[in-house]
């Protein structure tokens, strides 16, 4: 059975006392993201996030399936994570790793259970037909943080997507090729994003955006996601060394600063990739029309 | 001048073979024999000839370490059973053993205990295809360590195998900044074929600062001006 | 146009590699040889992984179907028996591909036209990789259109109409290795196809001035494999160069 290979001794050692010492192998701040990336791809609905050498694609897709009899008012929204050989070598097909199972727990609660996406607006005919949305989460490259890596990409990439228009005739429905009618963005409610913060010294030292190497010498995290508003969806310390309460609450304040990044970050992209599409000026033009 | 460049399967052009009468004929890395008289590549890269030691091979920075007797790596300690070391070169390959005896001075009585996680500076003695890699702590035909043995304390860095090729090859390898470093400040260092670079200074801040160095010339794949550049001001803010 | 290559995209893998042409694009990423787990185990040879991902959605049988496609074709050139008692793992990962799945292309039509990019960007990967390859590979899609001419690495628009659809490859003496075709055609239209497909794969790593596919100044033939893999040497021995 492949695993991620174990550091070394020395390794280790020289990582503690150099956090001891107040300085990170790479040379940043504690508090401090290495750099962060998000590109767009040419379809709707595809996002790449990178954080330093870790990568994740995010591809949101859309299909019209049958309403669930129990909830007829609501469409479907699925985030499906698996975790394969291209992200590291220690992850095995069919296999679910513990970092599998994290990564989906934290994404369904962050943005699947606090109502990111407003799956309602999704119902076509209440009770018959609704659009199912499926995010999938491709973890491409492994250095740790995949948690926020895939959180940011996969906002991004639903803020990005496009459904089909369609339009409801009685009990008949008409669903609109992209090129017959312009797609329609997915309403979202909040933007969640999820911050990690990675514990030491029985918690006197925190660290944000942790490497590989770094998550794996680490006595413990606290996951918490909110929105920019700094309304908490989710806090999750699965593991590790307890941690006192107040460095808890004093994490709070420094996610909320960097989930405020992450969202403007998101909001910037999403307008540059708009222009880069609108070559033509399509957009300003239709919108010229439905002004008057 | 460039030289040739091979893909797989293309034959090695009679020409290129190197230039002495006697000795036999050594193949290096991404080259075969197909008998009677062809060579050919089983990857991409330059030709490279050593007519000295009537030596030809493929000259690529492609892939996973493959170990070869005689290199020197860092080998790190997975587990001990009675008489051996089980050690890992590169992550998720079969491990390489190491005798217990295997270091320079040891007796039944006074040996070096590895603990799981630590690391040794060795030499591949051994390496056959399809079977296990053999490792050892010293020079077997002298009796000394000759460097070799367990490294204590410091940090143990990434880079590529190919990375690591050009650190050992000293001036030659283009990589000014361990001699750049060490006009200022001491340090021990210890290259391992197998990509890894281990280094010790005594101080936290400098040793991570020359980890640092090596890494980012081999991902940005620096040249000696953009080296010398960074050097200057790593050295700068280390004093 | 020739296609889009990146090499060396990630980190973490040995190889890897993106292929894009098109109408897909795919990412590559090869590691080995590793530790094999004693149910795979071949006392001889290296064991051959092959996994591939779908952009939306898990794999399913569609995917197992490409996997064994593919296995049989990277067998045919990796040298396996370089590497007794180890895993070459080849994971592909489809990132755009077709009407999003062949959905508006009929049955079978998305998973041919797919191939040939996933079976490019594996042959860079393992180059990239440095696993041991017996020669060169490449694929090429050919459409058959409505009024029976033949369209080498068509565009999505030709794909809609065509009456047949075939995902060939070639190694480098000529032989064909893959061959998988769907729709309505007669064995007149698939001898035509195949010699049209081999002169395309030959042409993506031939050398300068030895194929006549390049004398004949055809844009298409440019050798786009070879002058990827040759850049990518290029660069591992600049430094050379500057000492």
């Amino acid at each position: 059975m492949p695993r991620e290979a174990e550091p070394s001794n020395n390794a280790k050692a020289f990582l503690l006392q150099a956090l001891r010492e107040n300085v990170r192998l790479d040379g940043r701040a504690f508090d401090e993201f290495r750099q962060i990336d998000l590109s767009f791809g040419d379809e709707y609905g595809v996002a790449t996030a990178r954080l330093g050498k870790t990568k994740v694609m995010v591809r949101v897709s859309s299909e019209v399936v049958k309403a669930s009899a129990d909830r007829k008012f609501d469409g479907v929204f699925t985030i499906s994570t698996e975790l394969s050989p291209i992200a590291s070598p220690a992850f095995e097909v069919g296999r679910q790793d513990q970092a599998e199972v994290l990564l989906s727990r934290i994404l369904e609660k962050t943005i699947r259970r606090s109502g990111a996406l407003d799956t309602e607006s999704l119902c076509i005919i209440a009770g018959q037909k609704c659009f199912h949305v499926r995010a999938d989460v491709h973890v491409l490259d492994h250095d740790g943080s995949l948690v926020d890596a895939s959180c940011l990409a996969l906002v991004a990439a639903l803020m990005h997507y496009r459904r089909p228009d369609f339009e409801v005739r009685g009990e008949e429905v008409q669903i609109f090729d992209p090129r017959e009618r312009e797609p329609i963005k997915l309403s979202m409610q909040h933007q969640p994003f999820c911050v990690t913060f990675g514990y030491y010294e029985d918690g006197s030292v925190m660290l944000l955006d942790s490497t590989l190497l770094e998550e794996q010498c680490r006595e413990g995290e606290v996951m918490i996601s909110m929105n920019r508003f700094g309304e908490i969806c989710q806090i999750a310390k699965y593991s590790g060394e307890p941690v006192d309460a107040m460095s808890v609450l004093n994490c709070m304040n420094v996610a909320l600063e960097k989930v405020k990044v992450f969202d403007k970050l998101v909001k910037a992209k999403l307008e540059e990739d708009e222009k880069r599409r609108d070559v033509g000026g399509l957009m300003a033009e239709l919108s010229a029309e439905n002004a008057r | 001048m460039s030289a040739t460049i091979l893909l797989p399967g293309e034959e090695l052009p009679s020409d290129s073979l190197p230039k002495t009468k006697k000795g036999t004929l050594t193949l290096g890395p991404g080259l075969r024999h197909i008998p009677p008289t062809s060579i050919t590549a089983t990857t991409s890269g330059s030709i490279s000839v050593d007519n000295k030691k009537s030596a030809v091979w493929l000259e690529n920075t492609n892939g996973r370490y493959q170990p070869s007797t005689g290199d020197l790596v860092i080998a790190q300690v997975h587990h001990g059973s009675t008489d051996t070391y089980h050690c890992a070169l590169t992550p998720q390959t079969p491990f390489a053993l190491l005798g217990q005896l295997a270091f320079e001075g040891a007796s039944k009585k006074s040996r070096p205990h590895l603990l799981s996680g630590d690391l040794v500076y060795a030499r591949v003695s051994r390496a056959v295809k399809g079977e296990d890699v053999e490792l050892e702590g010293f020079n077997s035909a002298t009796g000394k360590s000759e460097g070799m043995g367990q490294l204590k304390g410091g940090m143990v860095f990434e880079v590529s195998p190919a990375f690591a090729r050009r650190l050992m090859m000293g001036s030659k390898g283009g990589v000014k900044i361990l001699e750049g470093v060490g006009e200022k400040i001491r340090f021990e260092v210890a290259v391992g074929r197998n990509g890894r670079v281990w280094v010790d200074s005594g101080n936290v801040r400098t040793t991570a600062a020359i980890g640092r160095l090596l890494t980012s010339s081999d991902e940005n794949a620096w040249d000696v001006e953009e080296q010398e550049k960074a050097l200057k001001k790593a050295l700068k803010d280390m004093s | 146009m020739p296609p889009q290559i990146t090499t060396s995209p990630l980190s973490r893998p040995d190889g890897s590699a993106t292929y894009t042409d098109a109408l897909s694009t795919v990412l590559a990423a090869v590691n080995g040889p590793l530790e094999v787990s004693r149910r795979d185990e071949l006392p001889s040879e290296a064991t051959l992984e092959i996994h591939v991902r779908p952009a939306a959605g898990v794999g399913g049988p569609r995917e197992r179907w490409l996997e064994a496609v593919l296995h049989a074709v990277l067998r045919s050139v990796v040298l396996v028996h370089l590497h007794p008692r180890a895993l070459v793992q080849v994971s592909l990962q489809v990132v755009r591909e077709p009407a999003g799945g062949g959905v508006g292309l009929g049955k079978g039509r998305g998973e041919v036209a797919v191939l040939p990019a996933l079976v490019n960007a594996a042959v860079l990967a393992l180059v990239g990789g440095g696993v041991g390859l017996e020669g060169m590979l490449s694929a090429v899609l050919v459409a058959v259109g409505g009024k029976g001419e033949l369209v080498v690495a068509p565009g999505v628009e030709v794909l809609e109409g065509c009456e047949s659809l075939h995902a060939v490859a070639c190694a480098a003496g000529g032989g064909l290795v893959m061959d998988e075709s769907t729709g309505r055609f007669d064995l007149g239209v698939w001898g035509e196809v195949v010699e049209r497909a081999r002169e395309a794969c030959l042409a993506a790593f031939a050398s300068k001035g030895e194929d006549e596919a390049m004398a004949n100044g055809d844009v298409e033939a440019e050798p786009w494999m070879r002058q990827v893999l040759e850049e990518k040497v290029r660069d591992a021995n600049a430094w050379r160069e500057s000492t």
